[in-house]
């Protein structure tokens, strides 16, 4: 095994029940990376996700995450990737304090009974201050609003490091200001830490200002390349089949614009 | 008589502490339903047992056999699970099997004997009105595989069932902990319908989780064990003043307290 300093899909197909939700898929980033993964509704952008931490295994191709095979090394795959989940996917009626669910990222690490050490709760009040969330340490997370509950969980996916984060839909369920200081946090992580972000996202006006690389996909991958090249009516008629062109303003359909 | 008192009372506060334990995770991972469905295989299991033990004489005793049949069953609900399916394909599946088996065998245990209906019935209604000294060890016994599991799983089982794909994603074994939360499931539902018979445990596997957690999310397990010990021993002493079985007394008392949660904690 080679280890590089690249995430690599080489003609990665995922099929679910027959169908297919990803189409052979080729591109490689190299790190460090700011990059987000559009595409409209069931297009399998969270699949994409799932692949690179191993927790969906492709039909077809080979992927590579900093050289490592995402199935076979899930261990080390787990100790250099941060995962934030979407907020829908969450259920906030089990009732977990801020505390503990930041912890899960550093806990899974000893057997059980997985108890707190004086270290691990030090660097939860780190990465809860590199968030702006230190104050809510010891906060029930249905106590909190959608923006502080994002910080919370992209809290967590920083514990361990991470070389390289993925954030399934950060910016859902909130509004454009909030949207744009965690697309801020985020690309101030990227820059202070060298961390590798992928985003998937519908709405990339809150990072079209960091110039990020975007990965336009429709369950192919329709193009890859810096935002200012990629978006532009042509390119994204190809993912968007609704996409319409009104006087400078592009309409990408369903509810994305 | 005060033997069975005593033996009555100590099985009622062992369970209570197990349903106080179990019913909260339960009502938490939003697997209550298999929980009401493995009550069904409990008493099919039972049914089980009381076959082979009249018509072959094998002598399993009838709780071993429900116990066994439930963890099967539970193990079943996981697998489906971990396969995919939505719970309440799961929780379809385990009632099937076990009404199926329930309608058939209670009619062939019917016309055995009349002893073996009896002990049919006893799964019904439960044994709180004629408690063994063998049945409080199997509770015991039970008790003691189930309560320390579930205070050394429950943070995982918590992390579980507030994010399974990130759970999985920092390294949980999420099947095998599913695996071993159905099993201890079902073995909670075996003791229970065992002492207060499978219609009073279905409030008692219900009431304290949803309590506990309309209650006061801080205290979960707490408020869960009061709400348990609280209806179990009420409820036994209402059962005495009015001169019905304690199970009946127990669910009584438990249904009054779910109700009075929600009028207290309306809106």
């Amino acid at each position: 095994m080679q280890l590089s300093d690249e995430i690599l899909f080489d003609r990665v197909y995922v099929y679910y029940n027959g169908k297919p939700a990803l189409i052979d898929i080729t591109f490689k980033l190299k790190h460090p990376f700011f990059a987000v993964v559009m595409g409209p509704n069931a297009a399998g952008k969270t699949t994409l996700l799932k692949v690179i931490l191993g927790l969906v295994k492709p039909s077809r191709g080979k992927v590579r995450v900093f050289g490592y095979d995402p199935i076979k090394h899930a261990f080390a795959i787990r100790s250099l990737v941060g995962y934030s989940p979407q907020l829908i996917n969450v259920d906030e009626k089990v009732p977990l304090k801020v505390r503990d669910i930041v912890a899960l990222g550093i806990l899974t690490k000893y057997k059980p009974p997985r108890i707190y050490r004086k270290i691990d709760l030090e660097r939860v009040r780190e990465v809860l201050s590199l968030v702006g969330m230190e104050d809510y340490i010891d906060s029930y997370f249905n106590e909190l609003s959608g923006g502080q509950r994002q910080r919370v969980l992209i809290a967590r996916a920083l514990i361990r490091n991470p070389k390289l984060l993925l954030l399934d839909e950060p910016f859902s369920m909130l509004d454009y200001t909030m949207k744009c200081e965690i697309a801020w946090l985020l690309y101030e992580i990227h820059k202070k830490f060298n961390t590798s972000v992928i985003i998937v996202c519908h709405e990339i006006s809150s990072c079209y200002m960091f110039n990020p690389i975007i990965l336009l996909l429709n369950k192919k991958l329709y193009a890859i390349g810096y935002a200012d090249e990629v978006l532009t009516e042509e390119v994204l008629k190809k993912a968007y089949p609704s996409v319409t062109c009104l006087r400078n303003l592009i309409v990408l359909g369903e509810d994305h614009g | 008589m005060v033997n069975y008192v005593v033996l009555l009372i100590i099985s009622l506060i062992i369970i209570s502490i197990v349903s106080g334990i179990s019913s909260p995770l339960m009502t938490i991972s939003k697997i209550i339903m298999l929980g009401l469905a493995f009550l069904h295989a409990v008493f099919a299991g039972a049914l089980i047992g009381i076959l082979l033990k009249y018509s072959i004489n094998l002598g399993i005793p009838t709780p071993i056999a429900s116990i066994t049949f439930t963890i099967i069953l539970s193990l079943v609900a996981a697998e489906l699970v971990e396969r995919g399916f939505p719970t309440d394909s799961a929780v379809a599946t385990i009632a099937a099997i076990s009404t199926s088996l329930i309608a058939t065998l209670g009619f062939i245990v019917s016309r055995i004997s009349p002893i073996a209906l009896s002990e049919a019935w006893s799964y019904v209604v439960g044994v709180s009105s004629l408690i063994s000294l063998r049945d409080l060890f199997i509770i015991v016994s039970a008790s003691i595989i189930i309560l320390p599991l579930f205070l050394m799983f429950n943070k995982e089982f918590m992390f579980i069932a507030f994010d399974e794909d990130s759970a999985r994603a920092y390294g949980l074994r999420v099947r095998l902990y599913r695996y071993l939360l159905y099993s201890l499931c079902g073995l909670t539902s075996a003791i229970l319908a065992m002492v207060l018979g499978i219609f009073v445990a279905h409030i008692i596997l219900v009431v304290p989780g949803v309590f506990a957690l309309k209650a006061g999310k801080g205290k979960l397990f707490r408020v869960s064990l009061a709400v348990c010990l609280t209806s179990t021993l009420l409820g036994y002493f209402l059962a005495y003043l009015l001169n019905i079985p304690a199970s009946g007394g127990i669910g009584i008392v438990s249904t009054f307290m779910l109700i009075a949660i929600y009028v207290l904690k309306r809106g």
